[in-house]
C-alpha cells in the first residue's frame, strides 16, 4: 500500500431518504421523517487496497456502495475521489468521471440486460466512455473475456445461456473493461453456490494483484472478507462501528456488534450443537433513529451512558483500528464465543428470545 | 484427464425457441395459423379479389334471400347480394381498422407512458409534465370507453374515419398505464443502474435498455387488444354511426346493423351469422396468438425451451479434474433460488 | 425398534419440460425415526428441495412426476394415495416450513387468523368432522416416552396427546371452540416460539413483521397442527446472520422439547451441523453420503463431501487461494454415466464411468440404518485427500 493520495475518501457521508408525508401530517406541521440509510460515514480506501464492508440488512452498506459509485447523490457530507470532490457532480462531468469507478451487483439475473448479447453488454462502458463501436468493440470484448475465465467465442450468446457464476463473470468483465481504479462489489457471490463463490473470489484476488485495482467489497460473508480484503469496516444502522485490518478484526473483535456477528456465523463444527445464541432483538428502524449508541438495545454489555451518548468512531489500540464504543477498553478481550452459551439446550425461557414487536 | 478449454456453442436461435413453444402449446399454434390465414386472405382480397370474391358487393343476383348454398356460401339478402363476398371484402377493412386503432393508441399512449414512467423525478420540468400526463390519463380512464367513443362520434361525425378517430382517442390511455407500469418495473433493475454506472446518458438508457425490455409484454397486450378493438368498433358500427351499408366498402359491423335493423335477420339468420362469425373468428385467432406470444416472450418460460444452454465455469487449475460437463440447472419448481440474501436499504 | 415415521425407498422424480426430461431425484432412500432430525445438505440443483416438496406431494405433478419408489409415511405409501385424499395427510400428518416466509404467509390475514386456522383444522379432525389421515387410529403422539404426563413447561402444549382419553362426549362433539379459547391456544404457540409480546403480534399483518418474526410465526403455524413429521426447507437461508442464529437456537430448543421427526434441508453445512442428528449429502439428484452428522463431518468418506467441507469457508482460513471444486453441476437431462460426480473428482477412474456406485456402508453392520454410508468405490481413499 503506497502513500499516494487515497483513491476514495468519504467524510461524514450521509444519505437520507425522505418519507413523503401524509396530508394530515403536513397539516399538523410535523417534521418530515427520513430514513437514515447512511448516517455519517468516514472511510478511506488507498490505491490497490481492498476494503471490506460487512453488515446485515439495514446497515447501509449497499447504500454506501451506491454512493461511492455515485448512483445516489449524497444528502450530506463529502465524497472525494483521487483528491477530487465529486459529491455533487452532475451531467456530462459525472458521466465522464464514471470510468473511474465501476460496480458489480448482487443479482446475477438482473445485472445483465436479457435482450442484449454478451459483446453489447460487456462492451457498453467502453462504448459510452471511448465511443468504440462495432467490430473494434467486439475485439476489445473478445480480448477481455479470458481474463475472467470465459471462452472468447461466446460474444453472441445471451445472458440466459450462462450459469449464475458465468453471469457474475460477465458483470465483472463489464466492470473491468474501462480499467477503473475502484470496483464496488455489492455481494458479488451471495447468490452463488459455495464452490463457484470460491472460484470467483480467487479470480478477484488475482485480478487485483495483476492490475492494482482497489475494491470495496460489500458482503455479509465473513470468510470472503477474510480472503479478499486488507481492511474491513463493520456497519450497523448506517454507521461504522469498527474498522481494522482484516486479521485483527476477525481474531480480536472489540466492538460488541462485531462479536455478535462473528459468533452468529454457522460453522460445520458438531460441537456447536449445544450452544445457544445470546443476542436477542431485531434490527431497529432506520427512521429518525434515537440518540445514543444504536446497538444499545441489543448489546449485552450496555450501560446507561450508551443509551444517551453517541459513541464516536475513534482510534483504538493502534495499528489503524477504529472503534465506536464507550466500553471498548472493558470489552476488548472478551471473545465472541461468550455470546454462545454452551450448556445443554434445555426448555425454559431463553435469552435468545424473540423481539418485542 | 486433461481438461479441454470450454467451448461456446452456437447461440440457440430465437426462431427455434419460437417453434418449440408453439408446438408445445397447440392452442397458440392454432391461433398462429389462423392469424396467418386471415392475413393472407386479407391480402388476397385486396390485391387479387377475383380469386376469392365471386360477386361484387352491390351486385344483385336472381336468388333473393337464398339460404347458404354452393353458389352463395353464406346465402344472399333480399336483393340477391352475396353475403360471402361482402364478408370477404370487409375483411381487409376491418383488419385495417383494428390495427389502425390499436396501433395509433400504442404509439401515442406508449410514447407518453415511456416518458411518464422514466422521467418522473419530482421537481423537474419533465417530471411535472409526466404528472400532468398521468392525471389526464386518469380522467380519460374514468369514462367507460364505449360511451365515450359514442359521444365522440357525435362530435366528430359519421363515417369510418371519424369513428376510428373516436375509438383511438378513448383507447390510448390504456397504453399509457400499461407502458408506464412496465417502465417502472424495469427502471429499477440492476442492469439499468449498471448502464448508468458505465456513463450511458439517460436518454440512451431509455431507448436501448428500457424500451426493448418493455416492448415484449406490450406486444402481447397489443395482439390481444386487436380483438377488443374490433369488438368495440363493431359495436359502434352496429349502432349505425360508422359506415353505411350496403356500400362499395362493406364492413362487418355495418352489415350487422343493417340486417338486424331491418328485421331480415329474424327470418334469415345467415345474414347476421356470417359477419358475426367473421368478427368472432378474427378476435379469437388474435387472442390465441397473444396467449402463445406471452409464453414465447416471457424469459422464464422461454428458458425451459432453450436447448442445452449454459456456458459453465472453467477448471480451477489445469490438470486437476476431468473434462467438464455442460451444466444447466433443473428448472425452478419452487426449488428455491440459489442462496438469496435479505437486503433492504442497507 | 420402533417403526420409522418416514421411509423413502428408491425414489425417482423426473421433470418433463419443453426441452427434455430432467432426472431431479434418482434412487434416494431415507428413513426418519420419531425424535430424529435428519439433515439433507447439497448445493443448488442437487434435488434436495424437490425431495422435500415431493414427500407431501406438493410438487406440481404435470411437469414433475414420481417415477418409481415409495414414500412410506407411517405405514402408508404416499405415492399411491390419490390426489384428493392428500389434504388429509398434510397439516396434521406432515408440516412444512419454507424458506421465504413472506411468500408462505397469507398477506391478507393477521397472525392470529393464520395460526387459528391451522388449529381449527386440527380441531375438526380431532372432533372427527373431517376425515383425518388414519381414520379411527389415534394420531401419532410424539410425547416423549419419559414425560407421558403433561409438564408445566412451555412446551407442554405439544406433549399432551391429541385425542383426550376416553370417549368423546356427545356435547363435546358438537361444540365449536370459542374465539377466546382459540386465542389462548394461539398465544401459547406464540410463546412457544419465544415471542415476547404475543398479544401485540396477534393483530399484525405479515408485512408488518420482520423476517425473523415471520419465520417464527411459520414455525408456530406448523407446530400448531401437531404434525408427526416436520419438513424444514431452508428455513433460515433468507435471514440475516444474527437473526438466523436466533432462529436456529429456537429450533434447537424446540427439537429438544417437541421430539418430533424433522427433515431439515439446507445448503449451509454449519446449519446442518448444529441441528441434525444424521445427515445425507446430495449431489445431482443422488445421495452420495449418509451417516451420523459427527461421522460425516469429521471423517467424510465421499470426495464430494470432502471437497464441500473444504470449500465451505470457516471463519479463519489459512493463506492461499480458496479451495474450489472444479467444473460445475451436471445437466440433469444428460447426467454423466456412472457416478455423477466423476467428471469433477480427483479419485475418478474408469470404473466410475460404469455402474453408479451404490450407497454402501463404510464399515459396520449393513443392517443398522444410521450407519455411515458412501456412494463411492474408493471411499477408503477419501481420508487421505488433502
Amino acid at each position: 500500500m503506497s502513500d499516494a493520495a487515497p483513491v476514495l475518501e468519504t467524510a461524514g457521508l450521509e444519505k437520507f431518504f425522505p418519507i413523503t408525508q401524509s396530508f394530515g401530517d403536513s397539516l399538523a406541521r410535523r417534521r418530515p421523517r427520513a430514513i437514515h440509510a447512511v448516517d455519517g460515514v468516514s472511510l478511506t480506501v488507498r490505491p490497490g487496497e481492498s476494503m471490506g464492508l460487512i453488515g446485515e440488512s439495514g446497515s447501509g452498506k449497499t447504500t454506501l456502495g451506491w454512493l461511492v459509485a455515485r448512483l445516489h447523490e449524497p444528502t450530506g457530507g463529502a465524497l472525494r475521489f483521487g483528491g477530487e470532490d465529486i459529491t455533487h457532480l452532475k451531467g456530462r462531468a459525472l458521466r465522464a468521471w464514471r470510468r473511474n469507478v465501476q460496480i458489480v451487483f448482487q443479482d446475477p439475473v438482473g445485472s445483465l440486460d436479457p435482450r442484449l448479447r454478451v459483446w453489447q453488454i460487456v462492451g457498453e462502458p467502453v462504448r459510452a466512455q471511448e465511443g468504440v463501436r462495432g467490430r473494434e468493440l467486439r475485439e476489445r470484448v473478445r480480448a477481455l473475456l479470458p481474463t475472467v475465465g470465459l471462452p472468447p467465442d461466446c460474444l453472441d450468446q445471451y445472458p440466459h445461456e450462462f450459469s449464475g457464476g458465468g453471469r457474475q463473470r460477465l458483470s465483472l468483465a463489464r466492470a473491468l473493461s474501462v480499467r477503473p481504479r475502484l470496483i464496488v462489489l455489492d455481494e458479488p457471490t451471495s447468490a452463488l453456490d459455495v464452490a463457484v463463490q470460491a472460484q470467483i473470489l480467487n479470480r478477484l484476488v488475482e485480478l487485483q494483484r495483476e492490475r492494482g485495482i482497489a475494491y470495496l467489497l460489500i458482503t455479509h460473508n465473513v470468510a470472503a472478507v477474510r480472503f479478499v480484503a486488507d481492511r474491513v469496516a463493520v456497519m450497523y444502522l448506517g454507521r461504522i462501528v469498527e474498522q481494522a485490518a482484516v486479521r485483527d478484526l476477525l481474531e480480536r473483535p472489540v466492538h460488541p456488534y462485531t462479536k455478535a456477528l462473528l459468533a452468529a456465523v454457522p460453522v460445520p463444527d458438531v460441537s456447536r450443537r449445544r450452544t445457544r445464541y445470546r443476542i436477542g432483538g431485531e434490527i431497529p428502524s432506520l427512521i429518525d433513529p434515537a440518540p445514543g449508541c444504536r446497538f444499545a438495545p441489543r448489546c449485552p454489555f450496555v450501560v446507561d451512558r450508551c443509551r444517551t451518548e453517541d459513541p464516536p468512531l475513534v482510534p483504538f489500540g493502534g495499528s489503524g483500528r477504529l472503534v465506536a464504543c464507550h466500553r471498548a477498553d472493558d470489552v476488548k478481550d472478551i471473545p465472541p464465543e461468550v455470546l454462545l452459551v454452551r450448556d445443554a439446550v434445555a426448555p425454559g425461557p431463553s435469552a435468545a428470545a424473540g423481539p418485542t414487536s | 484427464m486433461a481438461a479441454p478449454p470450454p467451448r461456446a456453442r452456437r447461440a440457440d436461435s430465437r426462431f427455434g425457441v419460437f417453434w418449440r413453444v408453439l408446438r408445445a402449446n397447440p392452442l397458440s399454434l392454432i391461433g398462429f395459423i389462423l392469424v396467418v390465414l386471415i392475413g393472407v386472405t386479407a391480402l388476397l382480397v385486396l390485391f387479387a379479389p377475383s380469386l376469392l370474391v365471386p360477386y361484387g358487393p352491390l351486385q344483385e343476383t336472381a336468388q333473393r334471400n337464398a339460404a347458404p348454398s354452393l353458389q352463395h356460401l353464406f346465402g344472399t339478402d333480399n336483393l340477391g347480394r352475396d353475403i360471402y363476398s361482402n364478408v370477404m371484402l370487409a375483411l381487409p377493412l376491418d383488419l385495417g381498422i383494428g390495427f389502425a386503432i390499436a396501433g395509433s393508441a400504442l404509439l401515442i399512449g406508449g410514447l407518453l407512458g415511456l416518458v411518464a414512467g422514466f422521467y418522473n423525478t419530482p421537481g423537474t420540468l419533465l417530471g411535472y409534465t409526466s404528472t400532468v400526463v398521468l392525471r389526464v390519463t386518469d380522467v380519460f380512464l374514468s369514462f367507460p370507453s364505449l360511451i365515450l367513443a359514442l359521444a365522440l362520434t357525435r362530435v366528430l361525425g359519421l363515417g369510418v374515419g371519424p369513428s376510428v378517430l373516436a375509438v383511438t382517442i378513448t383507447w390510448w390511455p390504456f397504453y399509457v398505464r400499461l407502458v408506464r407500469g412496465e417502465v417502472l418495473a424495469v427502471k429499477h433493475l440492476p442492469y439499468v443502474n449498471a448502464a448508468r454506472a458505465a456513463g450511458v446518458s439517460e436518454n440512451r438508457i431509455l431507448l436501448r435498455h428500457v424500451l426493448r425490455n418493455v416492448l415484449e409484454p406490450v406486444i402481447v397486450y397489443f395482439t390481444l387488444d386487436i380483438g377488443t378493438v374490433l369488438v368495440t368498433y363493431s359495436t359502434i358500427a352496429y349502432v349505425g354511426v360508422a359506415s353505411i351499408y350496403p356500400s362499395a366498402h362493406p364492413e362487418w359491423g355495418a352489415m350487422l346493423a343493417f340486417y338486424q335493423g331491418t328485421g331480415s335477420a329474424n327470418v334469415y339468420p345467415w345474414l347476421v351469422l356470417a359477419p358475426g362469425a367473421a368478427v368472432f373468428v378474427t378476435v379469437f385467432a388474435f387472442s390465441l396468438l397473444g396467449d402463445g406470444l406471452r409464453d414465447i416472450l416471457d424469459p422464464r418460460t422461454r428458458r425451459a425451451f432453450v436447448r442445452g444452454a449454459t456456458i459453465h465455469d472453467p477448471p480451477a487449475e489445469a490438470g486437476v479434474a476431468g473434462p467438464l460437463a455442460a451444466g444447466s440447472l433443473a428448472p425452478d419448481a419452487g426449488n428455491g433460488s440459489e442462496v438469496p440474501v435479505a437486503e433492504a436499504t442497507g | 425398534m420402533t417403526d420409522p415415521v418416514l421411509d423413502i425407498e428408491h425414489l425417482e422424480i423426473t421433470y418433463t419440460v419443453g426441452a427434455g426430461t430432467f432426472r431431479a431425484v434418482s434412487d434416494v432412500s431415507l428413513r426418519i425415526f420419531p425424535g430424529q432430525v435428519v439433515g439433507i445438505v447439497g448445493e443448488t440443483g442437487c434435488g434436495k428441495s424437490t425431495l422435500a416438496q415431493a414427500i407431501p406431494r406438493l410438487l406440481p405433478e404435470p411437469p414433475a412426476s414420481i417415477g418409481a419408489g415409495k414414500i412410506v409415511f407411517r405405514g402408508t405409501d404416499l405415492v399411491q394415495v390419490p390426489k384428493r385424499k392428500l389434504p388429509m395427510v398434510r397439516g396434521t400428518g406432515i408440516g412444512m416450513i419454507f424458506q421465504e416466509p413472506l411468500n408462505s404467509l397469507n398477506p391478507a390475514y393477521r397472525v392470529f387468523d393464520q395460526i387459528a386456522e391451522s388449529i381449527r383444522i386440527r380441531h375438526y379432525r380431532e372432533m372427527g368432522w373431517v376425515k383425518s389421515f388414519q381414520g379411527g387410529d389415534p394420531p401419532f403422539d410424539y410425547s416423549k416416552p419419559a414425560a407421558a404426563t403433561p409438564t408445566a413447561t412451555v412446551g407442554g402444549a405439544l406433549v399432551r396427546s391429541i385425542v383426550p382419553d376416553g370417549a368423546l362426549e356427545e356435547a363435546a362433539r358438537d361444540r365449536l371452540r370459542t374465539r377466546s379459547e382459540f386465542r389462548a391456544e394461539v398465544l401459547e404457540y406464540l410463546r412457544l416460539v419465544r415471542i415476547n409480546d404475543p398479544e401485540t403480534i396477534l393483530n399484525l399483518y405479515p408485512h408488518e413483521l420482520s423476517g425473523g418474526m415471520r419465520q417464527r410465526i411459520m414455525i408456530a403455524m406448523a407446530l400448531s397442527a401437531k404434525p408427526s413429521l416436520l419438513i424444514a426447507d431452508e428455513p433460515t437461508s433468507a435471514l440475516d446472520v444474527t437473526i438466523q442464529a436466533q432462529v436456529l437456537t429456537l429450533m434447537k430448543e424446540l427439537i429438544e422439547e417437541v421430539d418430533a421427526a424433522i427433515l431439515f434441508i439446507s445448503h449451509d453445512l454449519g446449519v446442518i451441523a448444529e441441528t441434525a442428528d444424521e445427515v445425507g449429502v446430495m449431489y445431482a439428484g443422488r445421495l452420495v453420503e449418509y451417516g451420523a452428522v459427527g461421522d460425516v463431518f469429521r471423517s467424510p468418506r465421499h470426495p464430494y463431501t470432502k471437497a464441500l467441507l473444504r470449500a465451505a469457508p470457516a471463519r479463519y482460513k489459512a493463506d492461499g487461494p480458496l479451495s474450489t471444486i472444479p467444473g460445475s453441476v451436471p445437466n440433469l437431462s444428460h447426467p454423466p454415466p456412472g457416478c455423477r460426480f466423476h467428471p469433477r473428482c480427483v479419485l475418478a477412474r474408469d470404473v466410475c464411468r460404469g455402474e453408479p456406485p451404490p450407497l454402501a456402508p463404510v464399515e459396520g453392520d449393513p443392517g443398522a440404518p444410521g450407519v455411515h454410508r458412501s456412494a463411492c468405490y474408493f471411499a477408503s481413499e477419501v481420508p487421505g485427500l488433502p
